[in-house]
């Protein structure tokens, strides 16, 4: 008897706790998701109707935009004086021979250097707006799938595009399916390539979303916890939320380096498809 | 019971996020066009930009800079193997002259050998010589001397014995004895 007034009790508290977390979840939802900025009324096309207002993770698209389009023409002008480049051009030049030597030509092969700019402008764009995101008071542009569909539907485009300039139309999508596959297994592999084909942008836009959303739910959730457990694990939130901080910065370089890598990979096979 | 509260919240927060798209706007994992549509837009133009302004300088700096590094060491290591193969040269080149230097002083050593030897038969021989000649020259005065000597003295042992015994004794008879007198004389 005791027993089951007990359970009951904890039963009863259970409830009140769902209850209260109901209502709490929406202040991180309330951080993480989008507002918007600039209203701009709704186009129709068709039945179709396509809000195109610019909300806070535009506003960060555009904010990373510009100041990439400030800082790198600053260096390019200030390499171009010079010839030895020094401060954020040396720097700069490092990491764009990086992305070249360790990223880009690796994972493509030869014939590289004609995709470098676009490489280099996916690579410091994803960057820049991950560590943009870092920056208190700032929204996270790479925590909506939306914008990272959007840049993995370029990388689409990029490997679609490239991948019948270079094999022709047909011979693009006869590549698609491996040499020497006995007839039979032709209709299934027709359905795994082609499968394939939209599963590579789909995990790119999931996982750069991902990555980029946990971190920053975790980090709102141990703040969430003083207010949820009282003052005393304030140094406990703290610290866990300066280390997810911290670990957030490593996710971002590598998030930018992932997705450039996998973008340079498929890219290169669509353009060679003999290996 | 914090732990139940801690596992709950996210458990809410897992529901929130797996929630049906067809709910609100506002959930995680709907894709909203409009954005997708931005972030396109943003990227390219921001890909145009960027590849006029920056990327194309910034490669071309960065090119031509490795270019050049790749020239200076391509031209250093042909230079490198041009001064070894003029080093080479050079040493055989010394070599050869030392070679030569040792040649000539050793046929001069030679020649000064035999010179000397040459010279010094020579006047061995020379010497010889005058010494024989000498000798000879002194034997024949020697015996010219003798010669006219046994003459002077017979001469005057003739005289001598005129004078003092009697004129009675002829000169041939007289002389006779004395050459055998002289004769009996030893040479020296």
């Amino acid at each position: 008897m005791q027993l089951l007034t007990a359970f009951l009790t904890v039963q009863e508290k259970i409830d009140t706790l769902q209850q209260t977390a109901h209502e709490d979840d929406n202040w991180i939802m309330h951080h993480i998701s989008d507002k918007p900025v600039l209203t701009i009324p709704p186009v129709h096309i068709g039945g179709f109707t396509l809000d195109l207002s610019i909300s806070m993770k535009i506003l960060m698209l555009m904010i990373a935009a510009v100041l990439m389009i400030i800082l790198f023409t600053y260096a390019a002008a200030s390499n171009l004086k010079r010839k030895h480049p020094k401060g954020f051009g040396n720097f700069l030049e490092m990491m764009m021979v990086f992305v070249r030597d360790d990223v880009v030509k690796p994972s493509m092969g030869h014939g590289a250097d004609k995709y470098l700019p676009f490489f280099f402008t996916l690579f410091f764009f994803i960057l820049f707006v991950n560590i943009i995101s870092l920056v208190p008071g700032m929204s996270t542009g790479t925590s909506s799938i939306s914008v990272t569909a959007g840049l993995a539907l370029i990388t689409f485009f990029m490997t679609q595009v490239h991948g019948i300039k270079h094999n022709g139309f047909i011979g693009y999508f006869k590549g698609l399916i491996p040499p020497g596959v006995p007839v039979f297994v032709l209709p299934i592999m027709i359905i795994i390539e082609f499968l394939g084909l939209l599963t590579k942008p789909f995990a790119l836009a999931i996982r750069l979303f991902a990555n980029m959303t946990a971190g920053h739910i975790v980090i709102y959730a141990l703040i969430g916890l003083i207010f949820m457990l009282g003052y005393a694990v304030i140094p406990v939130s703290i610290a866990f939320s300066l280390f997810i901080y911290v670990l957030e910065i490593l996710v971002a370089v590598l998030q930018a380096y992932i997705f450039t890598m996998l973008s340079a990979l498929f890219i290169g096979m669509a353009i060679h498809q003999d290996h | 019971m914090s732990l139940a509260y801690i596992f709950l919240k996210f458990h809410s927060i897992l529901l929130f996020i797996s929630s049906a798209p067809n709910e609100k706007k506002d959930t995680l994992l709907s894709v909203e066009p409009g954005l997708l549509i931005w972030t396109i837009i943003v990227f390219v133009i921001l890909l145009l930009i960027l590849k006029k302004y920056a990327w194309g300088p910034l490669l071309k700096s960065l090119n031509d800079r490795e270019q050049g590094i790749k020239d200076s060491v391509e031209k250093a290591e042909y230079l490198k193997q041009e001064a070894e193969k003029i080093l080479t040269q050079n040493k055989a080149l010394l070599a050869k002259a030392d070679e030569d230097a040792r040649k000539v002083i050793a046929e001069g050593k030679e020649l000064a050998e035999k010179l000397r030897n040459d010279l010094i038969s020579k006047t061995n021989d020379d010497t010889a010589r005058m010494i024989n000649q000498a000798k000879s020259e002194i034997e024949r005065e020697k015996v010219a001397a003798m010669n006219s000597l046994k003459d002077e003295i017979a001469n005057l042992a003739v005289q001598a014995a005129g004078k003092i015994i009697d004129e009675n004794l002829d000169a041939a008879k007289q002389k006779k004895i004395i050459d055998n007198f002289i004769g009996k004389i030893p040479q020296n």
